[in-house]
């Protein structure tokens, strides 16, 4: 048959399609030897012992049946049943892979398995068929399982393994799904498509039943029947009945079985359950709703990650990192919900892969828009309205996507009662676009870009504008079934203007901006089927303008000061080696080795050796010339997982990174704030250095969709960088001179329970932790606290979140956060005193006492339009409550000299139920994409 | 169908316009347990000849605030001439010192030296005395003024002083501020009534009072980032209607001192600690360290500054603003067979009264009402007074 000669083709044959069968008649097989006399039986077991066939049928079929005529060299096979089966019902089918069925009755096929074998499980004498497909060939009927085959059993060779490889695509818009889990039952083990949705399984041949899923598609069943190497692309449908399966299916064996730790990848389906402040989706939000994750406040900016500050994480959207993530301040994250199609998170252990970041990376990837035809989609919130255009670039071969984001006024802010809000304007927009295409099977272009904006002008005549711009080209090149090379080239840059006015004699504009500039080539290669082997190069320059503090209008008296102008690259290698060792001992052990250097052209001040640096002990300034290397910084990184099984449904994981860092943000505040600055680290200030251990225990319960895990964490990072007090925060050009650095150590414990489906699905986490500062020096005016070790602004004890979504009907489900944490730490003064006859404050011990506890409960609704299949676009509304109970929980807590006396204030941001109404489309039904 | 949509989203928008971000600031006091208890050594020399004072305290705690003195420490102060300077205890944590010509002279550097109760030794680094830059003018501004505590808005005067240093001596300045205040007693007092009645008017004028109190707010400024040793428009404090300060005419005496860089750091630092909201993007509050040590155990912190500093001087008066200003409510109770005399306790005595104009009836109201020393002010107009 014409199929089975396709050596590199990829067959998918469904076993009950009648025309088929019709042609697999003509499966002849020739054979030779002198079979007369035999019984059926007797025949069958000679035949099988001589040839590569298997034949399957029920003994008391054949019980009365001899063979004759069946002797000489050129037998056929087909004739041979013919005559053996006249004056009977039985009829026979040969398949393309020489299995002979017997067959009774009826003349057309229709449920060729049930019929084959009876319960009592009888099979060939050979055992050709194992348990799962007898099972398969047993109950499950209405599981109509496809059948792919690739390559030809005969071509085998004994214990070596081959590779199927491929992507992962929704069928309706040809966009790749991430995440996509390969579950093959005999092995109990799988893969997990990447971000791409690139899958490559490493395997032994044979025949597979292998289950694929990926969250919110049908889930699919195959019986694979692999020979040799191959390439597949398998296609998605949308899962038309939500009611069974609706959320995450994509980690169901990936929590227990992957090496990684401490992460978490969630798709913008989850992302938009949420129910938020703002009315509309927010990455961030989510992600704060997972173990481990703090922020300092509401509407705040910045995330900590295990008690670290948010300094330490690292974003990168489509490869383009990005230095500020919040818009209005931090109200909305700065990556519309619209284009994202998913993240990973990274906490415990980052993939080497990845560096520059102590604490965390965040790898949001955008959609990649739709294959097959042109669609839109968008929404309105209360400030922001969204709106999102994609299609094919060529059909089933690229697409593009291209969505904004904007904000519609001022309005909101003018009936805000904070005198400082109300007299503000603000206002943002985004816009990202994505081009991608997939030139052949081995190459896969990517283009992306996006910039965002926000402006706001305070009361106090400060303005501010910020924005983040990037673009990354990135080509994915499979160079064979076993070997896949990326190669990219991304550039971010964060910039900022600031425009104070107050003050007419002290008016100045200060302008600040980074540039980051990555080349990148990550590679994998299955050197062997247990090892699969990563390595790659990457090369960051910086390009870093501290700015100008520039006098504004006529009358500003104050100095031009420029903050100089800074240069450094940040250049890595790194190999990693994920090792199944066995059955139930996989090890991903890998190194990155970070070499940094501090460029010029630069002027740097020498200081008087062991004097802290200061003003009066500098001794001169060396300037550099363009290209000089002025420090560099350089060491491994280690990165270690371990993940030993035990049993099928549960795992135990330890984990050991070290990881370097060699830019900081310049922040004396509690949290991140616009005009914050990142700095290189420089002759003076160095690298943060961090080692975090983890350990996990990881279990299972398919059956309910239960995932539990508890996490326990062990962190300590050197050269933190603090301000010291009083410091000059925006005009001091000499850096070191107001900074520095010190220790920092947290510790913590990190359980979750997630139901992945059902109706109601969701997760609650909880987290104990730690998290101290200390800043210790031999000169008094170089320590924080006394050099004593102090709470860290973020250190947050106790947390629980609780986030739950009850799906009532197709069209209505319901969702609800529950936020609880330990209020932050705060300063208090430790007394009061009298300086010339006024009150003041003593404040001696930083971070001594804390705020009250955050509590905090979230509800919202999502309707969906009517379900009618052929309309032009559906739309849904999101009516959310955000605050629930109206708790007035404390932002901070401050004092103020108040007519002599010292007052103290509880301020808080929602101490009301704020009500949302959100509404989205899409062009499509509602099912569509 | 579709216009109802619309209107639940336009109706859902107003709402959240309505409430959405209403910041809600509310008085709060925190237990706080801890307390330390440290010394505090307070002083300025100034340029002016006479008498000068040093204050050394104690600290207080936070839920427990009180001016503790610390009376007997043995202090002196000493010039870089080798001049020494005896201070002598006035009670209530002051000492105090006479200076004469010749004592004080500009570029002169003087440090001070405590000596505490329990015999531990305190100095302060030495400290150089600059003339004072002449305040170029006080200016106040009707206006209002809305703060998150406050959100509904106050109306009153914001003060303002305009500086200048063309002689370049200090480029940091500080400034405190003396208030007095006019009020009067609404009532004409005729009869007293201490169980009998009497005919009755005070010696001396009780209606018309002056009041003065030091400005508790601290209020620095610099030029260092300037290319000019200018400051324009530095706000002072603010006085508004709802206290009586305004009612009738209203002075502020504003004090200029020339800080060195340290005194700067020291002075700022208290005032953005008072001042500032806390909020997430201010910093962190630490402890403002002076320019006094303990010479004899290097571990015992003590607060406080001693400065040496010129002082100048300028005052400014303002009228009543045009809008009303909250003032003492005097409310009469008028002397009937319902209301008699006879009810009033012996506490009450003596009970002021005056006759409604020819009517016979007597009206009675609080004493403050008639006496307006009963409310700490004094009746002897103040030399600068000027109406």
């Amino acid at each position: 048959m014409r199929i089975t000669s396709i050596i590199w083709g990829i067959v998918m044959m469904c076993m009950l399609v009648p025309e088929l069968r019709a042609q697999s008649q003509d499966n002849d097989i020739k054979f030779s030897g002198d079979y007369n006399g035999l019984t059926f039986e007797q025949f069958v077991s000679k035949v099988e012992s001589q040839q590569e066939v298997h034949f399957y049928y029920r003994k008391d079929w054949v019980q009365n049946i001899k063979l004759d005529h069946a002797s000489g060299s050129d037998l056929s096979m087909k004739e041979i049943l013919h005559r053996a089966f006249l004056g009977t019902d039985l009829r026979y089918y040969i398949d393309a892979f020489h299995d002979i069925y017997v067959l009774k009755g009826r003349e057309m096929i229709t449920t060729l398995p049930e019929k084959l074998i009876e319960a009592s499980g009888e099979t060939s004498k050979k055992g050709g068929i194992t348990d799962v497909e007898k099972r398969y060939l047993e109950g499950r009927k209405e599981k109509k399982n496809k059948t792919i085959v690739f390559g030809r059993e005969h071509i085998k060779k004994p214990n070596e393994r081959v590779y199927l490889t491929g992507r992962v695509i929704n069928a309706e818009s040809g966009e790749p799904l991430v995440g996509a889990t390969f579950y093959v039952e005999q092995l109990k083990d799988g893969v997990v498509s990447d971000a791409q949705g690139y899958y490559r399984l490493v395997i032994t041949p044979g025949k597979y039943t292998l289950q694929l899923g990926s969250m919110g598609m049908q889930k699919q069943v195959y019986n694979l029947q692999i020979w040799q190497n191959a390439h597949y692309n398998f296609q998605f449908q949308k899962d038309i009945i939500p009611l069974k399966e609706v959320v995450v299916e994509a980690n169901k064996f990936h929590n227990v079985r992957g090496t990684q730790m401490g992460f978490q990848r969630l798709d913008v389906k989850a992302i938009k359950e949420i129910p938020v402040v703002m009315g509309e989706s927010d990455l961030l939000e989510v992600a704060r709703m997972l173990p481990g994750v703090q922020s300092v406040g509401e509407g705040s900016s910045g995330l900590n990650v295990r008690g670290s500050p948010a300094d330490q994480n690292l974003f990168y959207i489509n490869r383009v990192p990005v230095f500020n993530t919040s818009h209005l301040f931090g109200f909305f994250s700065a990556f519309n919900p619209d284009i994202v199609r998913d993240f990973s998170f990274y906490k415990s252990n980052i993939p080497a892969r990845f560096g520059g970041r102590l604490a965390s990376i965040f790898d949001i990837s955008t959609r990649e828009g739709n294959q097959k035809k042109f669609t839109a989609r968008g929404g309105i919130s209360p400030i922001t309205g969204r709106l999102s255009v994609e299609g094919p670039l060529v059909k089933d071969k690229g697409s593009f996507v291209i969505g904004g984001r904007s904000t519609y006024s001022d309005w909101i802010l003018r009936r805000l009662k904070d005198p400082d809000l109300k007299n503000s304007n603000a206002g943002f927009y985004d816009i990202a676009t994505n081009f991608s295409l997939e030139a052949n099977r081995n190459n896969h272009i990517q283009l992306f870009g996006y910039y965002s904006h926000d402006r706001f002008t305070l009361s106090t005549n400060s303005h501010f504008q910020y924005s983040n711009k990037g673009s990354s080209l990135s080509w994915r090149h499979l160079f064979n079934e076993r070997f896949t090379g990326t190669f990219s080239g991304a550039f971010g840059e964060y910039s900022y203007a600031n425009t104070e006015e107050q003050d007419p004699l002290n008016a100045y504009t200060k302008n600040y901006s980074i540039g980051h500039y990555e080349m990148k080539s990550d590679f994998d290669f299955n050197v062997a089927p247990n090892h699969l082997l990563r390595f790659g190069l990457s090369a960051i320059y910086y390009d870093l303008d501290r700015g100008a503090l520039t006098p504004y209008g006529a009358q500003s008296l104050r100095y031009y000061t420029n903050l100089g102008r800074e240069y450094g690259t940040e250049n890595a290698l790194y190999v990693s080696d994920e090792w199944k060792i066995g059955a139930n001992l996989t090890v991903d052990a890998g190194i990155r080795y970070s070499y940094y250097a501090y460029l010029g052209p630069n002027k740097v001040r020498q200081y008087y050796p062991g004097a802290p640096y200061d003003e009066s002990t500098v001794i001169d300034t060396t300037s550099y010339k363009s290209g000089d290397f002025i420090q560099s910084y350089h060491g491994p990184e280690w990165r270690l997982a371990l993940n030993y099984l035990l049993g099928q449904n549960s795992s135990v994981k330890l984990s050991y990174n070290r990881m370097r860092q060699y830019l900081f943000m310049l922040s004396n505040t509690v949290a991140l704030s616009p005009n914050d600055q990142w700095k290189l680290t420089d002759s003076h200030i160095r690298p943060q250095v961090g080692d975090q251990f983890s350990a996990g225990f990881y279990r299972n319960f398919p059956q309910k969709h239960i995932e539990t895990s508890i996490e326990a964490y062990y962190k300590k990072a050197n050269d933190l960088v603090e301000y010291k007090n009083g410091a000059d925060l925006i005009g001091n050009r000499w850096v070191e001179t107001d900074v520095v650095q010190g220790k920092q150590d947290a510790y913590g414990l990190e359980l979750m329970l997630r139901k992945t489906a059902g109706k109601l699905n969701g997760w609650i986490s909880y987290t104990y932790s730690h998290a101290r500062v200390k800043v210790d020096s031999k000169f008094p005016e170089n320590q924080i606290n006394s050099g004593k070790a102090y709470p860290a602004n973020y250190d947050i004890p106790h947390s629980v979140n609780v986030v739950t979504n009850y799906r009532l009907s197709r069209r209505v489900s319901f969702s609800g956060n529950m936020v609880y944490y330990t209020g932050r730490p705060i300063t208090y003064p430790s007394a009061i005193y009298y300086i010339d006859g006024k009150k003041v404050l003593n404040y001696s011990l930083r971070n001594e006492y804390r705020l009250p506890d955050y509590f905090r409960v979230d509800l919202s609704v999502n309707i969906e339009g009517n379900l009618v299949a052929k309309k032009l676009a559906h739309s849904s509304w999101m009516i959310g409550v955000y605050n629930l109970t109206g708790r007035k929980n404390a932002y901070s807590v401050y004092f103020k000299n108040v007519d002599g006396n010292i007052q103290g204030y509880k301020q808080s941001i929602f101490g009301v139920p704020i009500l949302t109404l959100t509404w989205n489309f899409k062009l499509g039904n509602y099912a569509s994409e | 169908m579709r216009v109802n949509k619309k209107y639940i989203l336009l109706l859902a928008i107003s709402l959240i316009g309505a409430i959405a971000f209403q910041q809600c600031v509310e008085p709060f006091t925190p237990e706080i347990k801890k307390y330390s208890n440290l010394l505090v050594i307070d002083g300025t020399l100034t340029d002016e000849l006479g008498k000068q004072v040093i204050t050394v305290s104690r600290t207080s705690s936070y839920n427990d605030d009180e001016y503790i003195a610390e009376n007997g420490c043995t202090i002196t102060v000493m010039d870089d001439q080798g001049n020494i300077y005896p201070y002598v205890g006035k009670g209530n944590g002051k000492y105090e010192a006479e200076f004469y010509r010749g004592d004080l002279e500009y570029g002169r550097a003087y440090m001070l030296r405590v000596i505490s109760n329990d015999g531990e030794v305190f100095e302060s680094n030495y400290e150089t005395l600059m003339p004072a830059p002449r305040i170029d003018s006080v200016t106040a501004v009707y206006g209002s003024k809305v703060t998150v505590e406050l959100p509904d808005g106050l109306n009153g005067y914001q003060f303002f002083v305009n500086a200048s240093d063309p002689s370049g001596n200090t480029r940091y300045y500080r400034w405190s501020m003396e208030e007095t205040w006019e009020y009067r007693a609404p009532y004409r007092v005729s009869y007293m009534w201490n169980g009998t009645l009497h005919d009755f008017s005070f010696a001396d004028d009780r209606s018309r009072c002056w009041k003065t109190a030091e400005i508790p707010g601290i209020y620095t400024g610099t030029t260092r980032n300037f290319s000019k040793n200018v400051l324009r428009n530095i706000k002072l404090n603010y006085v508004s209607t709802l206290t009586e300060r305004l009612k009738w005419r209203y002075s502020l005496l504003v004090r200029e001192y020339a800080l060195s860089v340290e005194a700067y750091e020291f002075w700022s630092g208290l005032e953005e600690q008072t001042q500032e909201t806390g909020g997430l993007y201010e910093s962190q509050p630490y402890m403002v360290k002076g320019n006094i040590t303990c010479m004899s155990n290097p571990n015992e912190a003590v607060l406080g500054f001693f400065s040496a500093s010129g002082v100048t001087k300028k005052r400014i008066f303002v009228d009543p603003p045009p809008e009303d200003v909250n003032d003492l409510e005097c409310p009469g109770d008028t002397i009937s067979i319902f209301n008699p005399l006879l009810s009033y306790p012996e506490s009450s005595y003596p009970v002021y009264l005056f006759e409604e104009k020819g009517s016979g009836i007597m009206v009675t109201a609080e004493r403050r009402c008639f006496d307006c020393l009963e409310r700490d002010g004094t009746n002897i107009e103040p030399d600068f007074w000027k109406d």
